[in-house]
């Protein structure tokens, strides 16, 4: 998160200063690239095809950095979208790998992730969630999203929003419990 | 608060014994990122240590598509009209290849410069001796000062009698017509410039000049060096 200094890095890459666009680009990459890998299949791709979107429309962009990243992440829900649309139309995998390749559940995935707490671990342990509980924590922990700004992108209530994340993170806790209890 | 569908046990604030319930205010923490308090469950510690690790920062890799953003950026914002290649800057020729076309042409001008500044020398008498008559014997420039005048040396057209060795054998009949050196007008009818080459009936590319048996090597026109008693008229691929 930019902080203070985020209106006045936006200005400057709203008038096409390369350093301003980078730092904005460097401090959301990662939670867009983690958000995407839990609703995306091709999560680079869909990266990229949202910030080209976000260049083409940052001289119209107005708001604080909250309203950046929500504005953002919404165009990343929207690209993903379209890429699965894409993708069901034209299927690429045998059905039985398309079966056969859920988000990891083993607890070993777990336990990766209480011994080294690699980002790359934790969001692979977060997509094991239900699909909706895993995108609202990651909009919510990692984009750093609030609740109203979470239930516009995905279109629910924020109770709804609430409620899901709560169930998501009862579930994390329970296999981070049952690691603990494996070792 | 209520949700269709929710159980009992999966509304937050009824989960004893897990996070949430009476720990529901440790997750709204860990929502927004607060510090855990010490006293708070092993299982609440865990959780926001993994959430913190999945909202850490920027791993290896995950920033690999900043060029490629930055591209989109750079040709979104630069000036209606300017092409990326007109952005280029200046000094671009200097690490990159020179631009197509520029290069040949530039060196066919230099080529043509130096031909025609050599053909103006010699026929202005000003090259030195040797290459004077050489010179003179190639294109008919003169000999130079102090020099014997030679004729410019010309391939005699064979005779129309003269009968061009097409056989495929190993020695072609190089010898027909003996030519040596300063009375090549008297040895053979004038004929065209040295070189010259008569297709035979079968399309074999032939020299037209026979073999200049005698003739030192120094002195035999450019066209004749490289023939050979290796240089077959059957070895032309056409």
């Amino acid at each position: 998160v930019i902080g203070t200094a985020f209106r006045a890095t936006l200005d400057r890459a709203r008038t096409g200063d390369e350093g301003a666009f980078a730092s904005i680009f460097r401090d959301v990459q990662p939670a867009l690239l983690r958000y995407l890998r839990v609703i995306a299949h091709d999560p680079e791709d869909v990266a990229g095809e949202t910030w080209v979107q976000v260049v083409a429309g940052l001289a119209r962009f107005r708001g604080d950095e909250q309203a950046f990243r929500a504005w953002l992440f919404t165009i990343a829900r929207h690209r993903a979208v379209d890429a699965g649309r894409s993708r069901a139309r034209r299927p690429e995998l045998p059905l039985e790998l398309t079966e056969a390749a859920p988000q990891p559940t083993s607890p070993d995935t777990a336990e990766l992730v209480l011994e080294a707490f690699s980002a790359r671990a934790a969001v692979e342990l977060i997509a094991s969630l239900p699909g909706d509980q895993a995108e609202i924590i990651m909009l919510r922990v990692v984009a750093g999203l609030d609740t109203a700004d979470v239930a516009r992108i995905v279109g629910k209530k924020p109770g709804a929003v609430r409620v899901a994340a709560h169930r998501g993170l009862h579930r994390l806790a329970d296999l981070a419990e049952r690691t603990s209890v494996t070792r | 608060m209520s949700t269709p569908g929710a159980m009992h046990g999966e509304m937050p604030g009824n989960l004893p014994g897990r996070p949430g319930g009476e720990h529901e205010p440790l997750l709204d923490m860990i929502f927004e990122r607060r510090p855990i308090p010490p006293g708070a469950p092993r299982e609440i510690h865990d959780l926001a240590h993994m959430l913190a690790a999945a909202a850490g920062s920027a791993e290896s890799g995950e920033l690999a598509g900043e060029a490629a953003a930055l591209a989109a950026f750079t040709r979104q914002f630069s000036p209606p009209g300017t092409s990326p290649a007109a952005r280029r800057p200046a000094w671009g020729w200097l690490s990159g290849r020179p631009p197509r076309g520029k290069l040949p042409l530039a060196a066919a001008l230099v080529v043509a410069a130096t031909g025609l500044g050599s053909t103006a020398a010699a026929y202005a008498d000003v090259l030195p001796a040797p290459i004077q008559h050489f010179a003179h014997r190639m294109v008919g420039a003169p000999n130079g000062p102090g020099t014997q005048q030679t004729q410019p040396l010309s391939l005699p057209r064979p005779s129309p009698h003269a009968q061009l060795s097409t056989s495929p054998g190993p020695e072609p009949n190089w010898a027909a017509t003996t030519l040596s050196h300063g009375n090549a007008s008297a040895a053979v009818p004038q004929g065209g410039p040295l070189g010259d080459r008569a297709k035979s009936a079968d399309g074999v590319c032939a020299p037209r000049l026979p073999v200049m048996k005698g003739v030192p090597r120094r002195h035999r026109p450019r066209s004749c060096w490289r023939r050979g008693p290796g240089h077959l008229p059957g070895r032309h691929s056409r």
